[in-house]
């Protein structure tokens, strides 16, 4: 199982190459609203990334469900594979 | 059987409601008297087909059963194997009533073979309750639901005849603790009969006399006139409002009857701002169910993301953004249109929306954000009500599509109005003019500030809503017994 600073440290890197801000710092808290560009339309780019980064995919109820970082760190932690 | 005929509002529901209340304390019994009555209600309009329905019911609860999952990890390949096959199940008693013969004059068309198609009518509200069925299934697919253990329940949920034949689609997961457990109070009820009664002047007081109106511009015989024509498509758009919207309140106020609570299907639509906004208010449930079932599969299929991340790669990043997006939209809304009805104008209706859906999406959204608050106000509500009458054109004018909007811009007509037009427009005029007021939310916002100014207790507000319902049911009465047959227009799809 992967450490959650290691998830933090990677999934930071794809916010930053997503939302195309390398100023970009996220924590367990942020959610779509503290992210400038995080929206409904550019939501599949980032599960993309981060299923792709990861190894695993989202179920559909969590890529609607999620609430915030935490969440997305959690689900991360149980079935990365990579 | 209507809810607007004698028949089923001084026969049918009182005998039911006496019976279901005698047995409230035992809500086991309840439902089975309530399966029993909405069988009976569906069979007496479709005698062969209620068997239909209660096999389609059969085959997803075993399916249901058999691709069930826990919500927590990824479904292996058999349970995926059967979530197909039921989707297969559901849609295919859809595809065959409704597309065998659109399929086959266009394949006739397109290859000059004479393929002869069906002659058989197509079971009333097969699009909803196929609709229903299915997202039953898939959620038990997801985990997002328990599986029934009980065929009854879930024959109940899609049969329930409030909701069994134009709507609200009520998901599975809106009524899952209420097949279990219902509450019961006065309010309750009166809220039901007050919401019923609402609904049924909705349809026999205002979307009947529309109806009337649109039919003698019709029947104009001097020919096709401008005014008649814009007329034509104003007083259809407000019947299939005030139809659609009336059977709706119906649909809950009987729901509340029983104990149940049904999804809200409309929000008055006609005060949107945008085509996006009016198609969060218009059918509310069919939108949501194509959300849930086709928008968000489609964008996170494998394919999208893919595409998503290859222009990602290529950094064409606004391209990223909105591509996936205007595919998965365009997938939704060809469905969307076909849904409707199995011709080619719905596919273009279809078509029409998405692209002001489109247009919202990648940049007039952002335009109207931009502009001082007066000046956007006037430009969203007036692109609004351009937009929206061109779409009420297409659904309407389902003959002759073309020629029909060509004559929106005079091409082909014998002029402005004649003397006929004008005059079925004056006798109507009270009729238009109420209908515009009530097709906005005038009447609650007027009323919930005289709830505030003048202080109405909520005893006061319950004696003021009974009041309306006696007045509304012994007005609609008076209308239904001196009518004839008048159906629903959302029945046919």
């Amino acid at each position: 199982m992967l450490q959650e600073k290691e998830i933090i440290d990677r999934l930071n890197e794809i916010f930053a190459f997503v939302f195309d801000d390398d100023s970009i710092k996220i924590t367990r808290a942020t959610t779509s609203n503290d992210v400038d560009g995080w929206d409904s339309l550019t939501h599949v780019t980032l599960i993309g990334e981060i299923e792709e980064a990861f190894g695993f995919k989202f179920m559909m109820k969590e890529i609607v469900g999620m609430k915030n970082v935490g969440e997305m760190i959690d689900i991360i932690a149980q079935r990365a594979k990579k | 059987m209507l809810f607007s005929t004698p028949n089923f509002l001084y026969v049918f529901l009182p005998v039911l409601l006496a019976i279901y209340w005698i047995f409230y304390k035992n809500p086991g019994i309840q439902l089975i008297v309530l399966t029993v009555f909405s069988l009976y209600f569906y069979a007496f309009g479709e005698p062969v087909y209620v068997f239909l329905m209660i096999g389609l019911v059969l085959a997803n609860y075993y399916l249901g059963k058999a691709c069930a999952g826990d919500g927590e990890s990824e479904q292996p390949l058999s349970k995926k194997l059967l979530l197909c096959l039921a989707v297969a199940v559901n849609l295919s008693g859809l595809v065959f009533f409704k597309y065998t013969n659109f399929i086959c004059e266009n394949i006739n068309a397109l290859t000059g073979l004479s393929l002869k198609g069906i002659s058989l009518g197509m079971p009333i509200g097969i699009s909803f309750f196929t609709f229903q069925s299915m997202s039953y299934v898939i959620d038990a697919y997801r985990g997002t639901v328990k599986v029934q253990k009980s065929y009854v329940k879930l024959l109940l949920y899609v049969s329930f005849f409030p909701q069994l034949i134009a709507g609200p689609i009520v998901r599975y997961q809106d009524i899952e603790e209420q097949l279990e457990n219902r509450s019961w109070s006065i309010n309750q009820i009166n809220d039901g009969i007050f919401r019923f009664a609402l609904g049924l002047a909705k349809k026999v007081l205002i979307a009947d006399s529309c109806d009337a109106v649109v039919n003698s511009l019709g029947n104009v015989e001097e020919g096709t006139f401008l005014l008649g024509q814009w007329m034509k498509v104003i007083f259809y758009t407000l019947q299939l409002y005030f139809d659609f919207s009336g059977y709706s309140d119906m649909a809950i106020g009987l729901g509340k009857l029983f104990g149940f609570d049904f999804p809200e299907n409309f929000n008055y639509p006609f005060a949107s701002k945008s085509i996006t906004e009016y198609w969060r208010r218009w059918h509310i449930t069919l939108g949501t169910w194509f959300k849930d079932y086709l928008f968000y599969p489609v964008l996170n299929s494998t394919g999208l993301k893919k595409l998503a991340r290859s222009l990602m790669k290529k950094k064409k990043r606004k391209l990223a953004r909105y591509l996936p997006n205007l595919i998965a939209l365009l997938v939704v809304w060809l469905a969307t249109g076909i849904w409707h009805g199995a011709s080619w104008n719905f596919v273009l209706w279809g078509i029409y929306y998405y692209l002001w859906l489109a247009a919202d999406m990648v940049f007039l959204d952002d335009f109207r954000k931009k502009l001082p608050k007066i000046a956007e106000s006037f430009f969203s509500h007036g692109i609004f009500i351009v937009a929206t009458f061109f779409g009420m054109a297409l659904f309407f004018f389902e003959d002759n599509t073309l020629s029909n909007l060509g004559s929106l811009f005079g091409a082909g007509v014998c002029g402005f109005t004649t003397t006929d037009v004008n005059a079925i427009i004056c006798q109507n005029l009270w009729l238009l003019l109420a209908a515009l007021v009530l097709s906005v939310p005038t009447v609650p916002k007027l009323y919930s500030m005289a709830v505030r100014e003048c202080g109405i207790t909520p005893a006061a507000d319950r004696v003021i809503k009974t009041a309306v319902s006696i007045i509304f049911l012994g007005l609609a009465t008076t209308v239904m017994v001196a009518q004839t047959y008048s159906p629903f227009l959302y029945f046919r799809f």
